[in-house]
């Protein structure tokens, strides 16, 4: 029984990271650009929110700082992608080097070159939150006794899913997404609409990556986005473009880890499978589940390619 | 006007710089260098240090000794076969980011068969090499064959097994039977299997005699991991570049690369081409594997982070502009930058992320022409195209 609650508690916490990445992932392609640069996004945003949080102890402030540092990432890949009409793909990929590169350069600045931030306290990460409600070792415990990014990654999706299907601006990106030319022809400007939705998701991408430093691991390292990023664009796959299919297929890729993680430390397993063996596991998971949803696609039409007006 | 001036031979200089297309793909890719350097200089500057300084450092690491020049072309051997590799998948356009994988698991098998089998060199060598190839091959054939039979974007399915064969590589090294015991390694090859070049004589009383006699060739043997690999990216290089200029097979790639829908028209089988041409790409990002075992490192080991030599291949691709043996030359530039880096920490306390700095803005660049064609202010004479796209 507790190992179900374990598992519970690790899925919510494994896959908070991936949601915040993968609703990031759902602006900017739902608005037609293409940014596989969430991972050096994440890689950003978890840095800031350590270091945020290390030198003003305020786990708040790290969190939003995060945010917008992602923001500033994503800034890079707006100007290349939309402003300039650059290859999408590729500046992902220049994105995924440089947004790394900064935040170890900045590290060591900081740190007087150290390689790492220093571990936070645990007063320093975001507080858990309903702790005295629930009796801690019982079934909602384990659901609802969590670090508040948790639920704010829940709010997310609900902010996200009404701002893009219910307002204004978000039928906008999506037309941007779908048929650039009709919305060009209503008067609209296709690529504020797109700069602005790569602005946005560089925000939620870099909370995402703050989430894993402020609620999971607690100190900035090589290493520490492993993948994250990338599992996330997956995820916008398995969910269809849509945000509660992208917050269930994370919650699915979040229980994938927390497998993962059950099975390292079960003893009977652990002597009969290697523990890097283990680790493929959340990776052929996922390959197993795009073989599925792949067949059809439920990508924007207009996605991966610059706009460009025909007047 | 232009065609006037194109068919009389320019006299003066400024009639030749007329002739000049500034927006050519090659001269993009040097002000996308330049552009590089200069706005990682206003980093470096930001962040206390001389910018001068330190480009000049980097130049003495890559060029000072010839020990240097030579580590330069050891460690370009590996980015630009990945660079090639990735450049043909492009050609019929796929884009394989799985050249990280496939390299580890060229690097496996070729472990395995160089520690395993035994052979006379003239046999083992080729038998490693082909093995890797196969390696490579065989697990880009995963990727080629959910791409072609299930739709599953290439670009997803190579970043993870990326990450699979990073553990697998780790959970190689860590078998027994494998492993070299009280150790991070897994077992060496056999000499035989070795293209390491004079390793045992240059350490025996006459090699050291010798060196010390010859100080220039003396220094270029001091590095411990010379060896023949160049070589073998320089014959793939050609062969590449052939396969895709002169044969069918590179017609019918590039074909399908350019139109799907003509091609299957014209009766070539889609699928199968596209699988077909990520095996091959596979296949070459495996033989850097494996020419990294006998040439370098002797086995594989255990690794904490992903090597990189993927991602690194494919800015070599960019800056090759698509062409094979381009990716020779911006193979060595990337790998100058790599070694000229390296030892900044040592003398600058300035970590070698400068140089990912440097690259991931020149890639940046490189992704934009645009940007250029916005500040020479004539989008005529634009042309550029590496990638084929499809419609």
């Amino acid at each position: 029984m507790s190992n179900l609650y374990f598992i519970i508690g690790t899925t919510l916490m494994y896959s908070t990271p991936l949601i915040f990445a993968a609703l990031g992932g759902l602006l900017n392609e739902k608005s037609g650009v293409v940014n596989i640069g969430l991972e050096g996004i994440m890689v950003m945003g978890a840095f800031v929110g350590a270091a945020v949080a290390y030198f003003t102890h305020n786990p708040w402030l790290a969190f939003l700082a995060a945010g917008f540092s992602g923001m500033l990432m994503a800034l890079f890949h707006a100007i290349v992608t939309v402003t300039y009409r650059g290859d999408q793909i590729i500046s992902g990929l220049a994105l995924n080097m440089l947004a790394p590169a900064l935040a170890f350069l900045i590290t060591r600045y900081l740190f007087n070159g150290a390689e790492s931030t220093p571990a936070l306290p645990l007063e320093d990460k975001m507080p858990l939150w309903f702790s005295d409600f629930f009796t801690s070792g019982t079934l909602l415990a384990s659901i609802f006794v969590q670090r508040s990014v948790v639920y704010i990654a829940f709010f997310s999706v609900i902010l996200v899913y009404f701002f893009i299907y219910k307002t204004k601006w978000g039928l906008y990106i999506q037309a941007a997404g779908e048929s650039p030319e009709t919305l060009h022809s209503l008067g609209i400007k296709v690529n504020s609409i797109r700069f602005w939705s790569v602005l946005a998701s560089g925000f939620l991408v870099g909370l995402g990556g703050s989430a894993l430093v402020l609620d999971t691991v607690s100190i900035f390292r090589v290493g520490v986005i492993s993948g994250q990023g990338f599992i996330a664009l997956a995820a916008l796959i398995f969910g269809r473009w849509t945000p509660w299919g992208v917050y269930f297929a994370c919650l699915f890729f979040g229980l994938a880890s927390a497998g993962e993680t059950l099975i390292s430390f079960m003893p009977l397993f652990r002597d009969i499978i290697p523990s890097s063996l283990i680790k493929t596991f959340p990776y052929i998971i996922t390959l197993i589940v795009l073989v599925f949803f792949s067949k059809k696609t439920y990508a924007p039409k207009a996605g991966g390619k610059p706009f460009i007006a025909s007047n | 006007m232009s065609n006037l001036s194109s068919s009389t031979k320019p006299s003066t200089m400024r009639e030749k710089l007329k002739e000049v297309n500034w927006l050519s793909p090659s001269f993009l890719i040097f002000y996308s260098i330049f552009m590089g350097f200069f706005i990682a200089g206003l980093a470096i500057t930001f962040m206390g240090y001389n910018p001068f300084d330190i480009y000049n450092t980097m130049l003495y690491n890559m060029f000072g000794k010839p020990a240097y020049m030579v580590q330069i072309v050891i460690k370009s051997t590996p980015i630009i076969l990945t660079g090639i590799a990735f450049i043909f998948a492009s050609k019929t356009g796929l884009f394989n980011i799985g050249v990280e994988g496939q390299f580890m698991m060229g690097a496996i098998w070729a472990n395995l068969a160089g520690t395993f089998i035994t052979l006379p060199w003239f046999l083992h060598i080729p038998f490693v090499v082909i093995v890797g190839f196969l390696g490579g091959a065989l697990f880009a054939s995963i990727m080629g064959i959910l791409k072609a039979f299930y739709n599953v974007h290439e670009v997803i399915s190579a970043i993870m097994l990326n990450w699979v064969a990073y553990y697998l590589n780790n959970y190689f090294v860590s078998m027994p039977f494998l492993k070299k015991p009280n150790s991070e390694f897994a077992l060496p090859i056999q000499p035989s299997a070795s293209i390491s070049i004079l390793k045992e004589w240059k350490i025996s009383p006459e090699g050291l005699a010798w060196r010390q006699e010859n100080p220039f060739l003396g220094d270029i043997l001091k590095s411990n991991n010379l060896n023949l690999g160049i070589f073998f990216a320089i014959i793939t290089a050609f062969i590449v570049y052939f396969v895709l200029r002169r044969t069918t097979l590179g017609y019918r790639l590039k074909a399908v690369g350019n139109n799907p829908r003509a091609s299957r028209y014209l009766g070539i089988n889609v699928p199968y081409n596209l699988a077909l041409s990520l095996a091959i790409s596979g296949g070459i990002a495996g033989l850097a594997g494996a020419l990294q075992v006998i040439g370098v490192d002797g086995a594989i080991y255990k690794l904490l982070v992903p090597r990189g030599y993927g991602f690194d291949g494919i800015a070599v691709a960019f800056l090759a502009l698509g062409n094979p043996i381009g990716a020779i030359f911006s193979g060595l530039f990337y790998s100058a930058l790599e070694v000229g880096g390296s030892r900044l920490q040592g003398t600058h306390g300035l970590s070698s992320h400068v140089i990912a700095l440097i690259t991931s803005i020149i890639i940046f660049f490189v992704a934009m022409p645009y940007f250029f064609i916005k500040f020479f202010g004539d989008a005529s004479k634009f042309k550029m195209k590496f990638f084929h796209k499809k419609s």
